[in-house]
C-alpha cells in the first residue's frame, strides 16, 4: 500500500464518522431551552434526551432510534476507513457505496425529524417552537388555566451538527475523488449473445 | 450481486432492525411504553408509587401526590409608619430538581369588598432557590395616605381584610404569568398602623 493508493477523503471521513459517535453522545446537535431550564430538549441522532423539571423522560422507540444511528455511524466509519486503505481493490467501490452516502442520508432524515416534531407541536399544542433563535411563546388559553402565560424559548444548532455536515461532505467527496484514483479502468462491453462483461482498459489504450 | 455487496445489504438490515426489534420485545405488554416515557404514561393514569420514577424525589410524583405548594404566610404583615411600607413574608420551598428563580412580583391590591385600591406590592430582590430550598421572600408595598386612612377605619370593625392582587406580574423561572385578579383571602391589619 502506498500513500499515493489513498484515498484521503475517506481516510478523513472514517475518521471524523467514528469521532462524531462519543461527540455527538455528550454534546447534541441541537437544544432546545424553555424559561431558565425548565425544560430542555438535547437532540442529536445518537442521544436524545429530554429533561423536564430537572427529571430525565427517555422512551424505548428514540432509545433504538439512538442505537442504530450509531451502528449507522460505526459500520459506516469502518468500512470508509477500510475502503480508504484500498480504494483499487474490486470490492473497493461496494465498500464506499454503502459508506459514503448514509452520513449525509442521517443529516437530511435529523433535520426531518426535527422540522416534523416542531410542527406537530405547532398543530396539536398551538406552540411555536423556533428551529433556531429565540422567541416568546404565549401558552394557549386550555393549557394556561386563567392566566397569561408566556415563556421565552431558545434554540440553536450546536457545533457537533455542522461537523456532521462537513463530515457527509467529505463522505461525498470521497466518492468523487473514487472516480480519480480507481485504476485500471472499467468499461462494459456487449458480446454477442447479450451478456455484459466488464473489460479492462488502460489509459494508454483509451487515448 | 457479489457476496461483499450482499454482506453489506445484510449487515443494514441487521443494525436498522436489531435495536427496534429488542425494544419491542422489551416492551411487548405495553407497546404504548415504546413511544410515550413511562413518566408521562404515570402522570396521565395517575400512578403515584412508579417503579420508573427516577429518585425519590420525582417531580411528577411530587405534583401528583400535591406536594406542590403555594407560598405560606409567615406571620402577620408588618408595617413601617416612617416609611410607610407595608410588608409581608412568605414561606417557598422549591419542589423541583432544578434550581428556579423569582426575578420579579409585582401587583395592586385592592380590597375585595369594594374595589379600593391599597397599594402596588414588589419583591426587594430576585430569589434563586436550589432543589429542595426553602426560602422567606418578602414583599411590600407603600400606603398613600388614603390607603391608611382606609385601612384604620376597617380596622375599627375588623382585624383583617379580604384583598384582591390585580394586574399580577410573575417572571418565575423564566416564564411570565399574568393575572388580572386573583383573590388571596383575608390579610391581618397591621396593629402598627394605630402606634
Amino acid at each position: 500500500m502506498t500513500f499515493k493508493k489513498l484515498n484521503w477523503f475517506a481516510l478523513i471521513g472514517g475518521i471524523l464518522l467514528l469521532v462524531l459517535i462519543p461527540i455527538s453522545i455528550y454534546v447534541s446537535w441541537w437544544k432546545l431551552s424553555v424559561g431558565d431550564d425548565l425544560l430542555t430538549v438535547n437532540a442529536s441522532p445518537v442521544n436524545t434526551s429530554f429533561n423536564v423539571l430537572g427529571t430525565q423522560l427517555s422512551s424505548g422507540i428514540i432509545w433504538a432510534v439512538n442505537i442504530t444511528s450509531i451502528l449507522v455511524f460505526l459500520t459506516c466509519g469502518i468500512i470508509m476507513l477500510i475502503y480508504s486503505a484500498i480504494p483499487a481493490k474490486p470490492y473497493a467501490k461496494d465498500l464506499l457505496g454503502y459508506a459514503y452516502r448514509k452520513p449525509l442520508y442521517m443529516v437530511i432524515l435529523y433535520l426531518a425529524g426535527l422540522l416534523v416534531t416542531l410542527y406537530a407541536a405547532q398543530a396539536a399544542l398551538g406552540i411555536g417552537v423556533p428551529l433556531a433563535g429565540s422567541s416568546t411563546i404565549t401558552l394557549p388559553a386550555s393549557l394556561s388555566i386563567g392566566a397569561n402565560i408566556s415563556v421565552m424559548v431558545s434554540s440553536t444548532f450546536q457545533w457537533p451538527f455542522w461537523l456532521a455536515i462537513a463530515t457527509a461532505a467529505i463522505s461525498i467527496a470521497a466518492r468523487i475523488y473514487h472516480t480519480r484514483i480507481s485504476s485500471p479502468k472499467q468499461t462494459t462491453q456487449s458480446t454477442s449473445n447479450g451478456a455484459v462483461t466488464p473489460t479492462t482498459v488502460t489509459a494508454n489504450v483509451q487515448k | 450481486m457479489n457476496k461483499v455487496k450482499i454482506l453489506l445489504t445484510l449487515l443494514t438490515i441487521a443494525i436498522t432492525v436489531t435495536p427496534i426489534v429488542v425494544e419491542v420485545l422489551i416492551y411487548r405488554d405495553n407497546l404504548l411504553g415504546l413511544i410515550i416515557p413511562p413518566e408521562i404514561t404515570d402522570l396521565i393514569n395517575g400512578d403515584n408509587n412508579s417503579s420508573n420514577s427516577i429518585g425519590n424525589n420525582n417531580v411528577i410524583d411530587k405534583l401528583l401526590n400535591s406536594q406542590f405548594e403555594l407560598p405560606k404566610p409567615v406571620g402577620d404583615p408588618q408595617y413601617d409608619p416612617e416609611t410607610r411600607t407595608l410588608s409581608a413574608t412568605f414561606s417557598f420551598t422549591n419542589p423541583l430538581q432544578t434550581p428556579i428563580s423569582i426575578d420579579k412580583v409585582s401587583s395592586g391590591i385592592v380590597s375585595h369588598d369594594d374595589g379600593f385600591f391599597i397599594g402596588n406590592l414588589t419583591i426587594d430582590e430576585p430569589i434563586r432557590l436550589d432543589p429542595g430550598q426553602t426560602a422567606d421572600i418578602t414583599i411590600t408595598s407603600i400606603l398613600s395616605d388614603d390607603a391608611v386612612d382606609y385601612l384604620k377605619d376597617k380596622a375599627e370593625d375588623q382585624d383583617s381584610i379580604n384583598i384582591d392582587l390585580i394586574d399580577l406580574n410573575v417572571d418565575l423561572a423564566g416564564i411570565q404569568v399574568q393575572l388580572d385578579k386573583q383573590n388571596i383571602g383575608d390579610i391581618s391589619i397591621p396593629s402598627q398602623l394605630f402606634g
